[in-house]
């Protein structure tokens, strides 16, 4: 890329500088979402439940994280109140009554988000991007 | 004067503590190069199963120890073995989010069984007591904690130095495919030290946990020792050492010095200054690229 006189430093500060505006301006629409804001809202663990965003996604396309996003914001919402769920709710009550404890339940999410991570690390690396390459070239030739 | 001193002496007992998980962090860095971000949960699970030998099972605070010890020493080579080496053809940034992933799995696992309560760690020694040199005041905890770092580290460099097996790791850390030439089973020795790296962070929880045990308690230590072994160059076990205490110091004098409120943050300062004025840290003799 140097030798075909592309200047690397200059676009990959533009890169850093773009990240940085979508991700102010997601912070500037977050603030409203929420109707609150304090530093300590913005930690470790948010960046932590990006990058699962992007990595079920699928790394290196655009499209992709967009439908992590979206599936990662439903699932998140799903667990929130996983004890109301019809029959898993019950079971995990009892399960949670007998061998773990019911005020930490809402820490099933991290159990989940992990596996979630695990599992596309070492079975799918490219994410819902993957998947998508996958049916294409499946479907592509279809008949044969 | 005084003030300083006793800044800079409990500067190092905190570096200690940091010192245990930079040591762990290092030596997984230098088997499977991956910044080991579970490092922390590693320790962290041992250390609540440690609380509940004592609590729910009745066994005396040694028995549980030890047990915790050998648990670690479990966990760490189940992970290598169940979930890193079943990684296909991974790349580094794979690989670290392999290690997120684990983290948040432990994390959740132990927020669950436990609650997100405080609680107490029965220890044999007070965090209250302490022990006075001449005009500067240490803490007996703190004292056990530089003890136990300096045992730890002294038998690590004695392991590596004249056992089969510590030989074994420091070729498998210098050129994999040579040492599998050689008849080492790289993959086992791998497993290994991820089992003593959680083992050395164990130490490093159940020292503090007698001050602080809840969940979230290993977060911040991971992320000092993690600090502590980029200051030292991420493959040098003297090197995390000496950035551990650094950290640990250069904490301690501004929280005392300068601002209470921002202590925490200012070991990530010294990683930036460090890193821009010798980008590969301190201790690292020269990068070489592994093919």
């Amino acid at each position: 890329m140097q030798k075909s006189h592309t200047h690397l430093v200059l676009y990959k500060t533009m890169a850093f500088a773009l990240s940085a505006f979508y991700a102010g301006v997601a912070g500037g629409l977050y603030a409203f979402v929420l109707r609150f804001i304090e530093p300590e809202l913005f930690n470790l663990f948010l960046s932590v439940f990006f990058l699962t965003m992007t990595v079920v996604g699928g790394l290196g396309s655009v499209m992709g994280p967009i439908a992590g996003a979206i599936v990662l914001s439903f699932l998140d919402l799903q667990l929130r109140n996983i004890l109301s769920i019809p029959y898993i709710g019950d079971w995990l009550r009892d399960l949670s009554a007998s061998y773990f404890s019911l005020t930490g339940v809402s820490n099933i999410q991290f159990i989940v988000f992990g596996s979630i991570l695990i599992a596309i690390m070492l079975f799918e690396p490219l994410g819902l991007y993957g998947l998508w390459i996958r049916m294409k070239k499946y479907w592509k030739p279809w008949p044969f | 004067m005084i003030d300083f001193v006793q800044m800079t002496v409990s500067g190092i007992a905190v570096g200690s503590a940091y010192a245990l998980m930079a040591l762990g962090m290092v030596l997984i860095y230098k088997a499977s190069e991956v910044p080991n971000f579970v490092q922390g949960e590693m320790a962290l699970l041992p250390v609540f199963i440690a609380y509940m030998l004592i609590y729910s099972y009745g066994q005396s605070v040694f028995t549980a120890f030890v047990g915790a010890l050998a648990f670690a020493m479990f966990l760490g080579c189940f992970l290598e073995f169940a979930v890193v080496r079943r990684a296909k053809n991974p790349n580094i940034l794979g690989l670290i989010i392999i290690t997120i992933g684990l983290e948040m799995v432990l994390l959740g696992f132990v927020s669950w069984k436990f609650g997100a309560d405080q609680r107490v760690m029965p220890f044999p020694i007070s965090s209250y007591s302490s022990v006075m040199f001449g005009n500067v005041y240490i803490s007996t905890l703190d004292l056990l904690t530089l003890v136990a770092a300096l045992v730890i580290m002294v038998s690590l460099f004695l392991f590596f130095r004249f056992s089969r097996l510590g030989v074994a790791m420091k070729a498998t850390q210098q050129n994999e495919t040579a040492a599998r030439l050689m008849g080492i089973r790289t993959n086992r020795v791998k497993m290994i030290t991820w089992g003593i790296s959680a083992t050395v962070g164990t130490v490093a929880g159940l020292l503090l946990a007698p001050v602080f045990m809840e969940p979230y308690m290993m977060w911040d230590p991971m992320l000092k020792g993690f600090a502590a072994a980029v200051i030292g160059g991420m493959t040098s076990l003297p090197g995390a050492v000496f950035g551990a205490y650094i950290v640990g110091i250069v904490e301690h004098l501004f929280g005392g010095y300068v601002s209470m409120e921002y202590k925490a943050v200012v070991a990530f300062a010294v990683i930036v200054i460090v890193l821009c004025v010798k980008p590969s840290g301190l201790f690292a003799r020269h990068y070489v690229k592994k093919v």
